[in-house]
């Protein structure tokens, strides 16, 4: 048993372990870093899925943990093994045991892991960062082994996401595929939560709102099929991704809900009436990763009048009148039936001719079976002709890639007979009126009979090089001198202000006007004080110190002191809280300098004396400032 | 001495010459016109915008030499150019819309506020507007610390103030305008990518305003709102880069 003072001694004699014990307890209170990782569940039958978890927890005796949320793991890729979908959720805890409060922050990251094959699938170590410092994560296996006869058939094989692509596609080549969620009859299917792709090298239509639903009986199982036809097409070559995602909500019957491996569980925890009717779940479907090769359009044998039709097409060629007059129009047609990227087809370029005026067609298209990539797409020409007799209208030709016989095809529209009578209209000639002050004489010309109306008046020069506009193009904004100059404005009107401001005050506030003229007597008075203790002219300066003194005060009290008595300043100096050895200076200093002004006697101090005073009077003169 | 006048002689007999050479290839480039020479009228044309100020004068001819040679939609973007040199000019409006029947554009109706607009350039307009801001911080200022009344003149600055601000922005909005280019129509892309879908075509002397450009492509939405990607050869700004 101790005494009091044995205690004590102990105290003194070992103050390191105090110190010690103290860091101890100091780190025991730092808030502690733990990292799991494993899977759940750790085996699975082929076809079902599982998630890969890690939990971050962060535990503390002083208070709960600071979050900072993990958001990436450098999970290494392991083969034939697909983790995706990754998610993260937070929970907090407080323990109270013995009477000891205990914090815990944790943060899991859900993966979900979706094998293809048998086998074991082990996740190696690797680190993570957190708060700055990094943890290992230990590694862990997943087990996928065969499924058992018996048992109940894997989520996979009850719901699934199917789209049949081809192996390769030309580029700008547009195909029509079906995206289809088959659904066994035992699952409710409840909505249709988000669509997404991975496809950037592709276009992809939109997810169409009504599908097409039927049912289709699959290895002896009823499955209800809704599909939606996209458009894609591919606009970049090489091998490219592209994989669909769908998120739906559904009702797994109950027998599927003990392993759980998908979504969160309801944050109410279950009830009976889960039991009975099934546990909505949220489920996201993936179809099998695949890449399409995009191959470029070949250029051997590709014909001068290719324009990028991809497809499979036939053409007719046809005009609405075998006969005109010179000036009437005639509309030539090119229809197009069959089935590709319609969309992309222009009318074909026609060449100029001499006898024809003709402008750029209007095309029309009419889609067949509501697809956009099959139907008729026709291109109505507006041709004038501009000479009589016997005239044929161009040919068309129009040339298709096929990717079925990967060559190109040209089809060639015979040219087409019309016969054109004289015109009965009378033709004005191009007129020469002139414009500004220059008057030049223009010979009269027929206009170029392709190019310009002969209606058309206004063809006229401009004669006038008027000085120029060059500045439309600049933009201040990109402009420094804008800036610094606005900048020089703001500068000098806030300069302005402020001044304008002085001034008022100046002039409204004679306290302000006073220390004003005060301050600025004083540093006149300052500098006949330095003159003085040069010259060691006693008397100047005792007259130059009681004034420094005299206006020095004023600026403080705010009252005019110029002409005050001696003991009207002392009486304001002892109203001044200042030091004892700074008032005796000025005391002394008016003392002096009333004994020169008024007694007329001279100071026999030395230089060095008036020296040490004027340092003392700046001391005390800057203490009152 | 002797020297300094030597050099004033010098620099005026080249700024004659610069005059000289400005009023040749625009002359020259009158005279291949009328002589039915139209590539060589476009071409001294442009040796007269590019060596000299840019003209009104100039690019109205330009225009007019490029309608002959059959390129109407770069005709009409001359013409477009030359509106913006010399608004006043109503003259440039009405070839303008004659340009575009011929090519089978609809009549454009003018607003007069966009027209208004043309009339100062945009760094005018921004000038003006910045000047009649700090007037109006002025006449605050003095109206503060001074004894007059300055409502009237505050009142006729904020006026003017409403008036400039939103034909500098209208201004600044034209900034992004521009023309299809092509002879033929054009496709407007989903994507910046010549193998991307089509979304709509559009004629040739197409106006649309500039809204992103990504490499070789420009994002426009045209007068009639549509909205599509266009190769950058296809389409011009009617305010060029100054570089």
């Amino acid at each position: 048993m101790y005494t009091y003072n044995h205690s004590l001694k102990m105290r003194f004699r070992y103050p390191f372990h105090l110190v010690f014990i103290s860091l101890l307890g100091l780190l025991s209170a730092q808030a502690e870093v733990t990292i799991r990782a494993y899977f759940d569940p750790p085996s699975i039958p082929l076809g079902d899925r599982s998630q890969y978890i890690v939990e971050i927890t962060e535990t503390s005796t002083r208070s709960m943990p600071n979050h900072q949320a993990v958001n990436s793991l450098d999970i290494p890729p392991i083969e034939n093994l697909s983790l995706r979908n990754g998610r993260i959720s937070t929970s907090q805890r407080t323990n109270i045991i013995n009477f000891e409060q205990e914090y815990s922050l944790t943060q899991s990251v859900v993966v979900e892991a979706d094998p293809s094959q048998l086998g074991t699938y082990t996740i190696p170590n690797y680190t993570v960062e957190y708060k700055g410092k990094a943890y290992s994560v230990t590694s862990t296996q997943l087990k996928v082994t065969e499924r058992d006869e018996n048992a109940p058939p894997g989520i996979d094989e009850l719901i699934y996401l199917q789209i049949d692509l081809p192996e390769s596609l030309y580029l700008g080549q547009s195909i029509e595929s079906e995206l289809k969620l088959f659904v066994s009859t035992d699952i409710n299917l409840r909505g249709l939560n988000g669509f997404d792709r991975n496809a950037d090298s592709f276009t992809v239509s939109e997810l169409p709102d009504d599908p097409q639903e039927r049912v289709e009986i699959i290895d002896g199982r009823r499955y209800r099929v809704i599909s939606w036809p996209l458009e894609i097409t591919p606009i970049r070559s090489g091998e490219q991704p592209i994989d669909f995602q769908l998120t739906i909500s559904a009702v797994i019957p109950q027998s599927r809900n003990s392993r759980d491996p998908y979504g969160s569980r309801s944050p109410f925890g279950s009830s009976i009436f889960d039991d009975m009717f099934g546990r909505t779940e949220r489920l996201n479907l993936y179809t099998d990763s695949t890449t399409i090769n995009v191959k470029p359009l070949p250029t051997k044998n590709q014909p001068s009048t290719y324009s990028g039709a991809i497809g499979d097409f036939s053409m007719e060629v046809f005009s609405d009148t075998e006969s005109t007059s010179v000036g009437e129009p005639i509309m030539l047609s090119l229809k197009l039936n069959g089935k590709g990227n319609f969309s992309r087809i222009n009318g074909p370029e026609l060449p100029a001719s001499p006898a024809w005026r003709h402008y750029k067609p209007e095309s029309t298209f009419e889609p067949r079976n509501d697809s956009d990539r099959e139907g008729t797409k026709r291109f109505d020409y507006v041709f004038i002709p501009m000479k009589a007799g016997q005239q044929a209208l161009p040919a068309i030709n129009f040339a298709f890639f096929d990717p079925e016989t990967e060559e190109y095809v040209e089809l060639k529209g015979p040219p087409i007979e019309v016969a054109v009578k004289p015109s009965t209209r009378a033709q004005a000639p191009l007129p020469s009126t002139q414009t500004g002050n220059t008057e030049k004489a223009r010979p009269t010309e027929t206009p170029a009979p392709s190019l310009v109306n002969p209606e058309e008046r206004l063809f006229t020069l401009d004669y006038q090089p008027k000085s120029g506009k060059s500045s439309i193009n600049s933009n201040p904004l990109k402009n420094k001198s804008f800036w610094i100059i606005n900048g020089l404005l703001a500068f000098a009107t806030l300069g302005g202000y402020l001044y304008l401001r002085r001034r008022e005050k100046y002039r409204n506030s004679e306290t302000f006007a006073l220390v004003q003229a005060c301050k600025q007597a004083l540093q006149q008075t300052r500098k006949e004080l330095k003159a003085a203790c040069d010259q060691n002219n006693h008397e100047s300066f005792y007259l130059a110190a009681q004034n420094a003194i005299r206006l020095q005060l004023s600026i403080c009290t705010g009252k005019n002191l110029k002409a005050a008595s001696s003991a009207e300043i002392e009486r304001d100096l002892n109203a001044l809280s200042i030091e004892t050895e700074q008032l005796l200076s000025l005391r002394t200093i008016l003392t002096q300098a009333d004994a020169i002004r008024f007694s007329g006697l001279s100071s026999s101090s030395s230089s060095s004396h008036l020296e040490s005073t004027y340092q003392k009077l700046q001391n005390a003169l800057n203490k009152l400032s | 001495m002797i020297y300094a006048k030597q050099c004033i002689l010098l620099i005026a007999c080249l700024s004659l010459l610069g005059l000289n050479l400005e009023g040749s290839a625009f002359e020259q480039g009158i005279a291949a016109y009328e002589s039915g020479d139209y590539s060589q009228a476009i071409e001294h044309f442009h040796t007269s915008i590019d060596t000299d100020t840019e003209t009104a004068a100039a690019r109205h001819n330009l225009a007019l030499a490029y309608a002959q040679s059959g390129q109407t939609s770069e005709a009409l973007w001359q013409l477009q150019r030359a509106h913006r040199l010399e608004p006043s000019n109503h003259e440039l409006l009405i070839k303008i819309e004659a340009l575009k029947q011929q090519i089978g554009l609809l009549p454009e109706s003018y607003s007069w506020f966009v027209l208004a607009s043309h009339y100062l350039s945009f760094s005018q307009w921004l000038i003006l507007s910045a000047l009649i801001t700090w007037i109006l911080v002025w006449l605050y200022l003095l109206g503060r610390f001074s004894q007059r009344s300055l409502t009237s003149g505050r009142l006729t600055t904020w006026i003017l103030l409403m008036l400039a601000l939103p034909f500098t922005a209208v201004s600044y909005l034209e900034q992004s305008r521009g023309q299809i280019l092509s002879e033929e129509p054009v496709e407007l892309r989903a994507a910046p990518a010549s193998a991307a879908p089509t979304v709509g075509n559009r004629l040739p002397g197409s106006q649309g305003r500039i809204l992103d450009q990504h490499e070789g492509f420009y994002k426009i939405k045209t007068t009639d709102q549509q909205t599509g990607w266009i190769s950058k050869n296809n389409f011009r700004p009617f305010y060029l880069d100054p570089k």
